[in-house]
C-alpha cells in the first residue's frame, strides 16, 4: 500500500472513536471495499461526496433517494415461491 | 673531498668571480635587480568560487584548513535547500493528507455506501441539482 494511502486511512482511523457507533459499523463494514479501489475510483468518489454536501440539504436527500430507488430496482425479483407442491408420480 | 668542503670550495670560486665583475655588467645587473623587485607583488588569494569570498579572511594555517574543506561548503548548502525543499514540499502534504482523510473518514462513516459514489448516475443528479 503506498505511503499516502496508508496515512490517510491512519487519518480515518484516528477519528474513528469519535464516530457514532453507526458510523463506526459503516467504516468497518466499507474499508475493504475502499482499499480496494484504485487511486482514481477513490479521488471520483471523493469528489461527488464533496459536491454532494454542498447540495443544500433538500437536494441532497433527492439525489440519496434517487440512489436509493434505483438500488431497489435494479434488485432482481425473486421468483415467487411454488404454491402447490409438485405432484409426485407416485400411485 | 666531503660536501662540505665542495661546497666551501665552490662559494669561494664563486666570490672571486664576483669580484672580477666589470663596473658595466654589475650595473646592468642592479638596474635588472631593481626593475625586477619593483615588478614584484604580493600573491593575493582569489576566492575560487563565489560561493566561498568570506574564506579570504583565513590566513596561515586556515588556508590550509580552507583548501581541505573548501568542498564542504556547497554539499552543506546542498543539503540545507534540499531540507528546505522537503520541508515545503512535506508540509502542504501532511495538510492534504489530513484534509482527505477527513473526507474519507465522513464518505466511510456516511450513511450512502461507497458505490453511490462512483455510480455515473450520480454525476447526472449532482450536475442536475448544481444548476437548478
Amino acid at each position: 500500500m503506498p505511503a499516502v494511502q496508508r496515512k490517510r486511512l491512519l487519518g480515518v482511523a484516528n477519528r474513528y472513536p469519535k464516530m457514532t457507533p453507526e458510523q463506526q459499523r459503516r467504516i468497518r463494514a466499507r474499508l475493504d471495499v475502499w482499499s480496494r479501489l484504485t487511486p482514481e475510483q477513490r479521488t471520483q468518489a471523493r469528489d461527488k461526496f464533496i459536491k454532494l454536501k454542498q447540495l443544500p440539504p433538500e437536494k441532497r436527500q433527492e439525489i440519496k433517494r434517487k440512489w436509493v430507488e434505483r438500488q431497489q430496482a435494479a434488485q432482481p425479483v425473486a421468483p415467487p415461491a411454488a404454491t402447490a407442491p409438485v405432484q409426485g408420480g407416485s400411485n | 673531498m666531503n660536501e662540505q668542503e665542495f661546497g666551501r670550495t665552490l662559494a669561494g670560486h664563486l666570490n672571486r668571480g664576483l669580484t672580477q665583475i666589470n663596473r658595466d655588467a654589475l650595473d646592468r645587473l642592479g638596474q635588472a635587480r631593481e626593475r625586477a623587485l619593483a615588478a614584484y607583488q604580493e600573491p593575493v588569494d582569489v576566492p575560487e568560487m563565489a560561493l566561498s569570498a568570506g574564506h579570504g579572511m583565513l590566513s596561515g594555517r586556515g588556508r590550509a584548513r580552507k583548501g581541505r574543506y573548501a568542498y564542504l561548503l556547497p554539499i552543506l548548502l546542498l543539503l540545507a535547500a534540499l531540507t528546505f525543499a522537503f520541508y515545503w514540499q512535506s508540509a502542504p502534504l501532511d495538510d492534504n493528507i489530513d484534509d482527505v482523510a477527513d473526507i474519507d473518514a465522513r464518505l466511510l462513516g456516511g450513511d450512502l455506501p461507497i458505490q453511490a459514489y462512483l455510480d455515473t448516475s450520480m454525476d447526472s443528479w449532482l450536475e442536475n441539482s448544481a444548476d437548478q
